[in-house]
């Protein structure tokens, strides 16, 4: 019996290491805001951008924001912009820990089930059909349309694995189909294009970026984000159980098919809403579940919450990098993610440091 | 098989040898050129020597601002095959289109016109297939950059040289220039504190116009810094925390190609950035000063009509005898006949 | 407590082939029950046709008379553990977070010390502990098959079925997993329903057995009843003597000759060689 009593302290023991280190990385993720809020092709540094927040937060304290120049670049530009990076990267991060889990596959991501392409078509149709997104009014054609064709596409997807029995391999194979299917419509749109105009919209909306940030958008994203991470969060278990495969899963009473359905509900709801208002960025959502899995296991109960996190990370120091590196002019975050993010990956993979993680 | 068959057949062969050979220098050599017409040379954007046989009675124009400087020069009757987007004047909107612009055009089609020459804009030289073929076809093809407003002389003359029309080249060039030395007498002399702080934007939401750019161009002969005027970046999305800081004292927006038209498109932009969260700290948001312009008018002929709406922009009070919009419409009726319709600024 | 497991005029089609047809069987408490027969004769349907896996036609699965297909998934999990042949994860999962999975049928959200405690147990119980940090994927095929026994085992079910659950393991392993089984019985801790292809291993660790010969129950029984020279030809097609074991179970040798019925395969002419073939 004592063993077994060891064994249990083993595993809490374990338990707290994990928690240790999403405290660790949220800890990471606030000072990546701090810097990235103080940092700008602007003139306000940490102290101006602190005053400002600082004011607005407890108005009480009677601080000083400053003049209203810095409080413009703060507030109407420096933080929507970050807090969009935090919940984009942690909605997308969280899906691809989701997906990859269910569909037991570490290769899934919004763009091999079709999402991306698929909202990349529908923003390419609203900007081709002429709704001036490029003068900001009526953009909100471009999101609504990204957003129902991401919808669209995992109906699709639904609808062709459901002919064949809904298994991994129908959703993935009906997925990378309908990936294949919109990109070539996009491609049409581009080619056959009546205007210069649209054409380099359409290439700015693929490239994906985080300057359209407003309160607005975010007022939208936020809640949709949140909700749906907490309810993929509340699926872990089933998540776990599925990963040994959908026998066992049914031998130990989960639904395969049930918690497939539910959590692609919830993965395409997530990215969809992101993608509408940030364009395709897609990496994120493929890395940050292998990186989380690497410093705490698979257990999705800490993986998805630790995913976020990464995926939080990660998204706003590309942009953060992105807005700094030949400024004033700003590089797309989608290019920068990438540029950053594989050879950190690759260096992740390579020293093999899982190991020592248990 | 005796001697006398042997010879048959080899003669035969020989024969059948002679005739083939025959056709195929028929089919693959191009046959001399039969026109006895004289052959000028003009160089084009490309820096390419382009001979051209004259007389020229069949144009392939491949680009609107092209094909206004043809309608201009009176040989708008001439034009045979166009791109898509070449509708002004209305009289070539009913000639054959050929290609939706230049990078692309359909060279079956094309050749099917029997062009004297082709004109197209810088797209084309991308496509090194299309050209090669235009090439062994034996078709002269100019192309030229009629958005350049350094070059916009040069396409005159040189188109006027190649149709025969020199004289009504020296008329239009002597009409752009009358407008380009007003303005710059007018702003010559201003020092540099004089000279308002400009912000350009087109297609993206801050997205600039810097340093080699035609814009820039545009700004400084009008009397204007350009705040983006020393970034070497192509084309750059701009940190909206510099363009605020910068605080520029005018805000020119080119309008997207769809709202090109109808005075909704150039009051929602206008508004868009009158209400622009954080442009309410600048100037220009400040003041009203924020302008919308159809590209057109900075662009092929028409370019000293925009550069008169922005210096009148920058400088009211300088050109305030000037009324751009009139200036337009005395420049469509003059070259073109017709009567200026539509909204091309705002406000 | 559930005791009696009965199934009763169990049929299934599988793509409009039959599999199993009008299989009657029961199980009572603390019996270990074999299920033998050659490959395809439908042993690992007939375990997943139990276990709901495989959905059957109503009343044909009965636990202390009642119908397991008005259970939900869920409850039936609590009564049956289910032990696949053999399992994969794509994912680092280590030994106690798989194990940890079989209290997925008590537990919602959070753990409860319970929940630890019985996967402690369970590690302990089998001899794995000392694995419980290791990553499930870097096991060895007995390692691993322990570790999938373990979890169901902390479903803490009333029949425990395994898919021949050792016939890719050595004979050491092999040994300590049916003597697990046989001790799990034995004790009264649950019944073991399992899918086997060895017959002289199933003959001694089995109470009954139950042989399956094309979806159909051949015969069932002890293994001294069972295991007959006449029932192995007639089921396998092969000729056999049966005798006593040392240990006094029934001991199957096939009498065939190294040689029987294959005829030599032609030696090549001449050696190939790669040189020779380009």
């Amino acid at each position: 019996m004592s063993t077994a009593t060891e064994l249990k302290q083993l595993y809490q023991k374990g338990k707290k290491r994990k928690i240790l280190a999403m405290l660790s990385l949220f800890l990471a993720l606030l000072l990546a805001v701090v810097v990235s809020v103080s940092l700008g092709a602007g003139s306000p540094g940490f102290a101006e951008a602190s005053k400002v927040i600082l004011s607005k937060l407890f108005p009480f304290l009677n601080i000083d924001p400053g003049p209203s120049l810095t409080q413009t670049i703060i507030l109407d530009f420096r933080f929507p912009r970050i807090v969009l990076a935090l919940i984009a990267g942690a909605g997308l991060a969280a899906s691809g820990a989701t997906m990859q889990g269910v569909l037991r596959n570490p290769l899934v991501s919004s763009h091999i089930l079709g999402m991306s392409s698929a909202a990349g078509f529908g923003a390419a149709l609203a900007l081709v059909l002429g709704v001036g997104v490029l003068s900001g009014f009526g953009g909100y054609l471009v999101i609504v349309n990204a957003f129902l064709f991401s919808l669209l596409a995992m109906v699709i997807v639904y609808g062709i694995a459901r002919i064949r029995g809904i298994t991994t391999e129908t959703v993935i194979l009906a997925g990378v189909a309908i990936s294949f299917l919109f990109s070539a419509l996009t491609s049409l749109i581009q080619y056959i294009a009546p205007e210069q105009d649209a054409l380099h919209a359409i290439v700015f909306w693929l490239m994906g970026g985080l300057s359209a940030a407003t309160w607005d958008g975010i007022l939208i994203v936020f809640p949709i984000v949140i909700l749906t991470v907490a309810l993929m969060v509340q699926q872990s278990w089933n998540i776990n159980v599925l990963s040994m495969g959908e026998e066992v899963a049914t031998s130990l009473g989960v639904s395969s098919k049930r918690v497939l359905t539910i959590t692609m509900v919830l993965e395409t709801l997530a990215t969809a809403s992101i993608i509408a208002f940030t364009g395709v960025i897609g990496f994120v959502c493929l890395i940050s579940p292998h990186v989380a899995r690497m410093l705490i296991g698979s257990d999705h109960r800490f993986l998805i919450p630790c995913s976020s996190l990464i995926g939080a990370c990660l998204l706003l120091c590309s942009d953060t990098v992105g807005r700094l590196v030949i400024q004033p002019v700003e590089l797309p975050v989608g290019i920068v993610t990438s540029l950053l993010g594989v050879p950190f990956f690759i260096y992740i993979l390579a020293s093999k440091r899982r190991q020592n993680w248990r | 098989m005796n001697k006398t068959t042997a010879a048959l057949a080899a003669i035969i062969l020989v024969v059948a040898v002679l005739v083939a050979s025959y056709g195929v220098y028929r089919l693959y050599v191009p046959s001399e050129n039969e026109s006895q017409g004289e052959p000028i040379t003009i160089v084009d954007a490309t820096g390419a020597q382009i001979n051209v046989t004259l007389p020229v009675e069949r144009i392939v124009s491949l680009n609107p601002g092209l094909t206004e400087i043809i309608c201009a020069l009176d040989c708008g009757d001439r034009i045979v095959g166009r791109d898509a987007n070449s509708v002004f004047p209305s009289s070539v909107s009913e000639k054959t289109v050929v290609g939706q612009n230049s990078y692309d055009p359909n060279l079956e089609v094309l050749l099917e016109m029997e062009p004297d020459v082709i004109v197209a804009d810088s797209m084309l030289s991308y496509n090194t297939e299309a050209l090669e073929k235009l090439a062994t076809a034996g078709l002269p093809v100019v192309i030229e950059e009629p958005s350049n407003v350094s070059r916009v002389k040069i396409v005159t003359s040189n188109f006027g040289l190649i149709f025969g029309k020199e004289e009504k080249a020296a008329e239009i060039n002597d009409y752009i220039s009358s407008y380009e030395n007003l303005v710059n007498e007018r702003v010559k002399d201003l020092a540099s504190s004089e000279k308002p702080l400009v912000y350009i934007e087109w297609y993206q939401t801050w997205q600039t116009f810097t340093e080699d750019s035609i814009a820039n161009e545009i700004i400084v002969n009008a009397g204007g810094v350009n705040i983006a005027g020393e970034i070497t970046t192509t084309a750059p999305v701009l940190s909206p925390e510099y363009v605020v800081e910068k605080n520029p004292d005018i805000i020119v927006r080119m309008i997207s190609g769809d709202l090109i038209g109808n005075m909704t498109g150039f009051e929602a932009t206008h508004s868009e950035l009158m209400n622009r969260a954080g442009l309410g700290e600048v100037t220009a948001v400040k003041e009203g000063k924020v302008y919308v312009y159809d590209p057109i008018v900075v662009e092929g002929i028409r370019y000293p009509v925009g550069l008169l709406y922005w210096a009148k922009w920058f400088h009211p009070s300088l050109f305030e005898d000037i009324d751009p919009a009139a200036v337009h419409a005395e420049l469509i009726q003059q070259f073109f006949g017709v009567t200026l319709e539509g909204v091309h600024t705002y406000p | 407590m559930a005791l009696n497991l009965t199934v009763n005029k169990l049929s299934f089609k599988y793509d409009g082939t039959q599999v199993l047809k009008d299989v009657d069987m029961e199980v009572k408490l603390g019996e270990m029950l074999s299920i033998v027969g050659p490959n395809g004769s439908g042993k690992s349907t007939l375990l997943k046709c139990i276990n709901r896996i495989l959905k059957t036609q109503q009343n044909t699965v009965l636990i202390d008379g009642e119908d397991t297909s008005k259970l939900n998934l869920k409850a039936l999990s609590r009564i049956m553990g289910y032990v696949p042949q053999s399992s994969t994860n794509t994912f680092p999962f280590t030994v106690f977070d798989i194990v940890l999975m079989g209290r997925k049928p008590y537990i919602h959200w959070s753990l409860s010390e319970r929940d630890t405690e019985i996967v402690a147990e369970m590690l302990d119980y089998i001899g794995i502990g000392d694995l419980a940090l290791r990553h499930f994927n870097e096991l060895s095929g007995g390692e691993q098959q322990k570790v999938i026994i373990a979890r169901a085992l902390a479903q803490q079910p009333q029949f425990l079925l395994l898919d021949e659950p050792t016939s890719s393991l050595d004979i050491k392993h092999q040994l300590e997993i049916l003597c697990i089984l046989k001790s799990l019985a034995k004790t009264k801790h649950c019944s073991v329903i399992v899918a086997m292809h060895d017959l002289n291993l199933a003959s001694r660790f089995s109470d009954r057995m139950l042989m399956l010969k094309k979806g159909c129950i051949f015969t069932v029984g002890t293994p001294d009843t069972v295991l007959t020279e006449e029932n192995i030809e007639s089921v396998y097609g092969i000729k056999t003597q049966v005798t006593n074991s040392i240990l006094g179970s029934p001991q199957v040798t096939p009498l065939i000759s190294e040689f029987n019925g294959i005829k030599p395969l032609k030696t090549p002419s001449k050696i190939e060689t790669i040189d020779s073939r380009a």
